[in-house]
């Protein structure tokens, strides 16, 4: 059984890379599953999918604690504790990462899959890409099938056929950019895990209830971002355009009543870009 | 109300404190996450908000809150019966003397999928009941949290996941209900709707409402990103073209009597709204679909016709 | 200890229940056969002979939605309902539980359509079995009175914090009058302390509250529900302790279950609710005959007390659970759970037989007592029983074909089966 996890944002298309390499995996007469987190977060918000491969019935569920593989499609994930993708990856597990310079080193393959769709596709979409290169650098898919896979999958989440064929280059060519590492087929069960014991608690520990209200500024959604607003107080007239159009309360007034931008939670969105009267926001890398 | 007793009378008019915080699970450029931010800031801390499933049931998604104020997340049909329940028991309690009168506003806070179908009754029950309330719609014309499924506030010839656009049809069939009149139709105190590209307008019709005892209902457009496929920076431009095309009038009733708190001077064409949007997309490629864009359009022309202030 | 004696029906019993609790706020909808109880405490409100806000709504959906809602803020809430009013707010039952709102809800037991019928079947109180209240089945007008007391102050223990299920039967309890002790008030007020919300919802900026978040979070989800049937669980030593004040309070005593004549009965009919009166009666009348036979009456059906009932039928050759209701496909609903308590006594008997009877009000008399005795008897420990035995009187048999007849729908009649679809 190998044991796959993909980790991204919302609108990434790690949830269609999981399908890809699942497909093509069964094209290649292997079981497979997969399967995405299910989660209430939105664009740019961190998500996950999972693939399981085996020569026999699958016979797991669920999440993957203990992948054999981590997809990485977002460097900034890395960092993330509260994503933390590559817990419970087994030695000798494989990391494939969305990430330059690229090239292979022991068991991380890195492959700048955003700059190619970029670049081959027009926007940064990179299923297709990440899922064939997972899938050469576990050799369980020929590029065939791999191809098959990717053109089956993007049709069915209603891409047009011009983006299709696209797609299918940037496939091919991340295919080839990677080395077949051949991951070992595992047979070990995923990891077992400790028990707790629970206990009856007091009303207020026991009933479902907030009384920290007003605390998900901790949740710190400032990762979400593609695009960063930076405000250039030279030009700002603290006219509060910004601070009342943006959703999120992420802009507040200073003392001076000028708008201060809460990079921590921004989510980035731009409508403060877009409804400033005087151009006083630009967008640069989040 | 006249300008000079408003507190309102520009966007710098608008109050600092927040009690929307950041963090919250909403999608980027999320349009009723705006609505109620400024309605919050407009009604104040002492607000006890009643909400139901809808993307806004994620304001509190444990252990985090998005909102500094009391909140109770209900099932979906019931927001304005539990608002009832927290109203009651509040009054009968300080009528009681058990405890000292805490000042507190109740909000009922749902999408349109509660509002326009599934808590139409329970609704109408608290209108009806004369409830000292706040009721806030956010309309995003659809079931956006399962997945953009239509819903009775859907707009005719808006896709939807369950309202398709094929050669034969244009997406969904059907007008979209007018609940501001199904709601007016209980002779509320006061009724509005709202937009945020006008937010001193919002801002003060919830000044005005909270002058008012009884039911004080807002109907705010709620732009949506994920389900109309627009642009999230262009959110607030997309909510201002509704008004601009005259598709979203922003009135008020106040004891049953309409007024338009904003008359566009020169309306602007219904296609400048839906080509920013891919729910409409099909109405322009691959071939323009003129009969139904005119449709929309007549259905504009024809409710202005009928404002006469 | 002193206290008025009434003729009351059951639902003037329940009225009175909420009267001598000092509720607060009473939610009221109409449903047969419940609607005495809302329109005698609206009376009473209306006439300021009772300290409370009465509100009418639009549906039990709603009704429940207010009810919970205002428990919150830590007011004493009282509701009733019956029947499809139950179901239709079946999701609210699930809500107010797990918001920990101690109401008072008194169901007035009907079948549960379709068809549509008014009398009695536990269908509907027993559908709410797993939705987080307690619940608490009367026999008597007197156990509605001091059950819906014995409610709120097991509900409203900071121990417990859980709403609570009174039942009585339609027609055949709430209709029916007897003689009821109501409490006097300084009795209630030693009994029954003043609710206390720990955090309630009242809108002050300082002590802010956000009840029943969402959660995406299995872990999150599991700790909660669990901790919800610990709550439950806890409820039963909290019962217990009250039921000790109840007694010394106003001179009644009540556990969680009834035995009458079990001690050396070889045959223990298990009942609930007002028709334990007539399985009593059975029992007394099968004793006279030298039969040994006993009854075990469970009054708390959640949680369910297992324990109880294990060592009541501990010594029991043979168990009769007799019970008006039916689960299409299971059976009847209590007997599979008295079963289960049974299982790990060291003497379970060898006989355990499922009975329905008494759905739609129909009658139970001595005939069907010794019908059930002579099933039980005829069992043997290797030959055990699994299908419900229905309870079906040889003249409603005959009556039922006439009413196939009029219908139109009789076995081999000519417009039983119309022409075009055979």
């Amino acid at each position: 059984m190998l044991r796959v996890r993909l980790h991204g944002r919302g609108g990434q298309g790690t949830k269609t890379a999981g399908s890809i390499i699942s497909l093509a995996a069964t094209l290649e007469g292997y079981h497979a599953q997969d399967s995405p987190m299910y989660g209430p977060e939105r664009r740019g918000a961190p998500v996950a999918s999972f693939v399981r491969i085996s020569r026999d019935q699958v016979n797991e569920r669920g999440y993957i604690t203990s992948p054999d593989v981590v997809v990485l499609f977002d460097r900034s994930l890395a960092s993330s504790k509260a994503v933390d993708p590559l817990a419970g990856l087994r030695k000798a597990g494989v990391l494939v990462a969305n990430e330059g310079p690229e090239g292979t080193e022991g068991s991380v393959v890195r492959i700048d899959a955003s700059s190619r769709a970029r670049r081959l596709v027009g926007r940064d979409n990179v299923s297709a890409a990440m899922a064939a290169a997972t899938c050469r650098a576990l050799g369980i898919s020929r590029v065939e099938n791999v191809l098959s896979a990717v053109e089956t999958e993007l049709r069915e989440v209603g891409l047009a056929d011009q983006d299709v064929q696209k797609n299918l280059a940037l496939a091919e060519e991340c295919y080839s950019l990677v080395p077949a590492l051949g991951v070992r087929d595992q047979d070990s069960p995923e990891a077992e895990h400790a028990l707790a014991e629970v206990r009856y608690a007091p009303h207020y520990v026991s009933t479902s209830l907030i009384m920290s209200t007003g605390n998900s500024p901790q949740k710190k959604t400032g990762g979400w971002r593609t695009s960063r607003p930076v405000i250039d107080y030279s030009k700002c007239t603290n006219c509060m355009v910004c601070f009342v159009y943006c959703p999120d309360s992420a802009i507040h007034l200073d003392a001076d009543g000028a708008p201060r931008i809460d990079y921590d939670n921004c989510k980035g969105c731009m409508i403060c870009l877009t409804e400033c009267p005087i151009r006083a926001v630009s967008e640069e890398a989040p | 109300m006249q300008a000079d007793q408003t507190a309102f009378r520009t966007m710098k008019d608008t109050p600092a404190r927040e009690y929307l915080v950041s963090g919250s699970p909403l999608c980027p450029g999320c349009g009723g996450e705006i609505a109620l931010k400024l309605a919050l800031k407009a009604m104040g801390e002492r607000t006890i908000v009643a909400f139901v499933p809808s993307c806004f049931g994620l304001l509190t998604l444990y252990p985090y809150s998005s909102m500094k104020n009391s909140t109770l997340f209900t099932p979906f049909a019931c927001g304005p019966a539990a608002a009832q329940g927290i109203v009651d028991g509040i009054n009968i309690r300080v009528e009681k003397g058990e405890i000292k009168d805490p000042r507190s506003k109740v909000l009922v806070l749902t999408g349109d999928g509660a509002a326009y179908d599934i808590g139409l009754q329970s609704t109408s029950g608290a209108i009806h009941r004369r409830l000292d309330f706040y009721y806030l719609c956010y309309d995003n014309e659809a079931y956006g949290n399962t997945g953009f499924q239509f819903s009775s506030a859907t707009p005719f010839a808006s896709a939807t996941s369950t309202t398709h656009a094929t050669e034969s049809t244009p997406g969904n069939p059907l007008r979209k209900k007018d609940l501001f009149e199904v709601w007016r139709a209980h002779r509320p105190p006061y009724v509005a709707t709202v937009a945020v590209s006008r937010p001193v307008d919002l801002l003060r019709k919830f000044e005005k409402a909270s002058k008012i005892r009884g039911p004080k209902l807002f109907i705010a457009l709620g732009v949506c990103p994920t389900g109309w496929g627009s642009e999230p920076r262009e959110t607030v431009r997309v909510d201002r073209l509704a008004v601009e095309t005259g598709i979203w009038p922003l009135k008020e009733a106040v004891g049953g009597r309409v007024v338009h708190t904003y008359v566009p001077r020169r309306r602007a064409p219904v296609e400048e709204y839906l080509k920013k949007q891919k729910r409409f997309q099909h109405l322009f490629s691959p071939k323009e679909n003129r009969g139904a864009v005119q449709a929309i359009q007549n259905a504009v022309d024809s409710y202005w016709e009928g404002v006469s202030e | 200890m002193t206290s008025a004696k009434r003729m009351l029906t059951g639902n003037m019993a329940a009225a009175w229940g909420a009267r001598s609790s000092n509720v607060d706020y009473v939610c009221g909808y109409p449903i047969t056969p419940q609607s005495e109880i809302v329109e005698t405490l609206a009376g009473w409100v209306d006439r300021g002979e009772m300290r409370a806000k009465f509100t009418n709504f639009d549906s039990e959906h709603s009704m429940l939605a207010a009810a919970g809602a205002a428990s919150l803020t830590g007011a004493r809430t009282f509701t009733a309902t019956a029947s499809q009013g139950l179901i239709y707010g079946l999701e609210m039952l699930y809500a107010i539980a797990g918001w920990r709102a101690p109401i008072v809800l008194v169901n007035v037991s009907r079948g549960v359509g379709m068809p549509m019928i008014l009398q009695v079947e536990h269908g509907d109180v027993l559908a709410a079995r797993d939705s987080g209240f307690i619940q608490l089945h009367a026999e008597t007008c007197q156990d509605v009175i001091d059950f819906v007391m014995l409610g709120y102050r097991v509900g409203e223990d900071r121990r417990v914090m859980l709403p609570v299920i009174v039942n009585m039967d339609g027609f055949v309890l709430s209709f029916a009058r007897e003689r009821v002790e109501i409490p006097e008030a300084r009795a209630v007020s030693r009994f029954l302390p003043e609710y206390e919300h720990p955090t309630p919802l009242l809108g002050d900026p300082e002590a802010p509250v956000a009840f029943s978040p969402t959660t995406t979070d299995g872990f999150v989800y599991s700790y909660f529900k669990h901790q919800l049937h610990l709550a439950s669980i806890e409820s039963k030593k909290v019962f217990a302790e009250a039921a000790k004040d109840f007694s010394a309070a106003f001179g009644r005593e009540h556990g969680v279950v009834e035995e009458f004549m079990t001690g050396d009965a070889e045959t223990v009919f298990v009942a609930t609710n007002s028709y334990s009166s007539i399985v009593r009666s059975g029992v007394m009348a099968l004793r006279r005959e030298g039969e040994r036979v006993g009854m075990l009456r469970v009054k708390m059906l959640r949680p369910f007390p297992s324990e109880e009932v294990a060592r009541a039928l501990g010594s029991a050759r043979h168990v009769a659970v007799y019970e008006q209701n039916l689960a299409p496909g299971r059976g009847g609903i209590i007997y599979p759970e008295v079963t289960e308590a049974l299982y790990h006594s060291p003497h379970r008997p060898e006989v355990i037989q499922s009975f329905i009877g008494g759905l739609g009000g129909t009658q139970l008399g001595l005939g069907e007592m010794r019908l059930m005795l002579k099933k039980c008897k005829a069992s043997r420990a290797d030959s055990r029983l699994h299908e419900p035995v229905l309870l079906f009187r040889k003249e409603d048999s005959d009556r039922l074909a006439e009413a196939l007849r009029l219908a139109g729908t009789a076995p081999g009649t000519a417009s039983a089966v119309r022409k075009h679809a055979g």
